[in-house]
């Protein structure tokens, strides 16, 4: 499969830099504090936040005096993906996906405001086509927005791979599962558009120098 | 100064049994329903593309979604001409505060097994066989409670009915794509422009009863299941076929409060059914 045409054009017809069409509704939960569904492309997630509150009993090692506790969930539907995965909850992948959301969360939350307490971030992915990781933190800020919980700014993330034609590299935005599949180098970056600070980093390929840098 | 809503919330918290007591008296639950009145039920199909088929239900607050998925298996030895299904009922963490990771808890896996047997009498698993002792279906049929009022452990909101309605509402909406083995090859071949839906002996609908002094309250809310004793499920076909009756201890009750259970079950069965199945 061709990730971009020679017209400039990706199997689905964005453009190199364009994002999938984006939709999203604030509060559809009526039992937690704050909740968000977001909807990129065929990507879809459910977020929803509790707290601040007592932390569990569970928790109490975790305690600190001077901040509070973020705890994240990352769930993934059995058919979220179009072949079906059963994942007992609670598998490595999903407790890569929860620690690395925790840790995004917790540089951006204002915790040193609510010592002794907890926040709890629950993520359910309920379609997933590519970006998955990306829409749960944008979800999740938006659930964070929804309970009204002080943030440093909004957090955004967004999954990019290369494409190297011509010897240019491209960069293609918010990949699709088909264009994940495809083995090319990607990046995911977590980023803060006010202040420009960049929360998360990862890439999971051999990438060159060169073309690393045109990434940033 | 208070608003009456208010104070009604507060004294909600304080003495919550009085508080529910002193509304049963006039004939009205607090939520403004009276003792056999539903929620409003709201039914949305093929909220997952991904899936086979889906269903996604709303009963009040209460939010369920089923997505089935079919795969292709060889046939158990013991049974060459059937195929199978298994049915997963879980909680998802976004419902819950005290979500844990880790295998489902008791309550979800008395769903799955209460789900797994009613379909077991309306399913035919004959219908998902292929070829005999060569090829035939399995549905993987995966159920999330997305909201439920999850409290402590205790499921509320009456997610058993919800539940069962999306298992059946993804069921009437699966189409099964045509397999033929080649003769040549013997390799299935896949046809999916014809696809033929799986057909169900009767369509169950699941009625559950909270049980408060003695009152029997149609579809409970979480506090109401909560303040009264063990609630009551009864499942009827469409037909006035009695599939399930369950009760798990609680206080006792007369025999004709299980007869007219069981006749409102059968009425509100018949109804679901015109409504959304017909």
């Amino acid at each position: 499969m061709e990730l971009l045409s020679d017209e400039g054009f990706r199997f689905d017809g964005r453009r190199a830099a364009e994002f999938r069409k984006i939709q999203g509704r604030l509060g559809v939960f009526d039992h937690a504090d704050g909740s968000a569904i977001l909807q990129q492309g065929n990507t879809k997630v459910l977020a929803a936040v509790f707290g601040p509150r007592q932390p569990m009993a569970s928790q109490h090692g975790a305690v600190s005096q001077e901040k509070c506790i973020v705890d994240v969930e990352y769930s993934r539907a059995a058919f979220a993906s179009a072949e079906r995965k059963r994942r007992a909850r609670g598998d490595k992948k999903a407790q890569e996906i929860s620690l690395s959301l925790k840790k995004t969360f917790e540089a951006t939350i204002l915790t040193t405001l609510y010592p002794r307490s907890a926040i709890s971030i629950f993520v359910e992915v309920l379609q997933a086509d590519g970006g998955d990781y990306a829409v749960c933190v944008n979800a999740a800020t938006l659930a964070l927005i929804d309970a009204g919980i002080p943030i440093r700014d909004v957090c955004c993330a967004v999954s990019c791979g290369v494409a190297i034609k011509d010897n240019v590299a491209y960069s293609l935005l918010d990949l699709a599962y088909s264009e994940e599949s495809a083995r090319i180098p990607t990046i995911v970056a977590t980023g803060m558009p006010k202040t420009g600070e960049m929360v998360f980093f990862e890439v999971e390929s051999r990438l060159h120098m060169d073309y690393f840098r045109a990434q940033i | 100064m208070l608003s009456v809503e208010q104070l009604s919330k507060q004294i909600a918290d304080i003495c919550p049994e009085d508080h529910l007591k002193s509304f049963l008296q006039r004939d009205v639950r607090p939520d403004g329903r009276s003792l056999d009145e539903l929620r409003p039920l709201v039914l949305a199909k093929n909220v997952a593309p991904t899936a086979d088929s889906s269903a996604m239900i709303r009963l009040g607050n209460t939010k369920v979604i089923c997505g089935i998925t079919a795969e292709t298996i060889k046939p158990a030895a013991a049974t060459p001409t059937d195929g199978s299904f298994s049915v997963n009922f879980e909680f998802s963490p976004v419902c819950s505060p005290n979500a844990k990771a880790g295998p489902p808890n008791e309550v979800a896996q008395t769903m799955s097994i209460f789900l797994d047997g009613i379909l077991k009498q309306v399913f035919d698993n004959n219908q998902l066989c292929i070829e005999p002792d060569v090829l035939a279906w399995t549905l993987f049929i995966d159920v999330y409670c997305l909201e439920g009022s999850f409290v402590d452990f205790f499921y509320d909101g009456n997610v058993t009915d919800a539940a069962m309605m999306s298992v059946i509402s993804s069921l009437r909406d699966l189409k099964l794509p045509e397999i033929t083995i080649d003769e040549e090859t013997a390799k299935p071949v896949v046809n999916v422009e014809k696809s033929t839906p799986v057909s169900l002996k009767m369509i169950p609908v699941s009625t559950t009863y909270g049980e408060f002094s003695g009152i029997l309250l149609l579809d409970p809310t979480a506090r109401e299941t909560e303040l009264g004793s063990s609630p009551i499920t009864v499942v009827c076909s469409e037909k006035g076929a009695l599939l399930c009756f369950n009760r798990s201890g609680g206080s006792p009750l007369s025999q004709e409060q299980v007869a007219a259970a069981i006749e409102n079950s059968k009425r509100r069965s018949s109804t679901i059914y015109d409504q959304y199945f017909a």
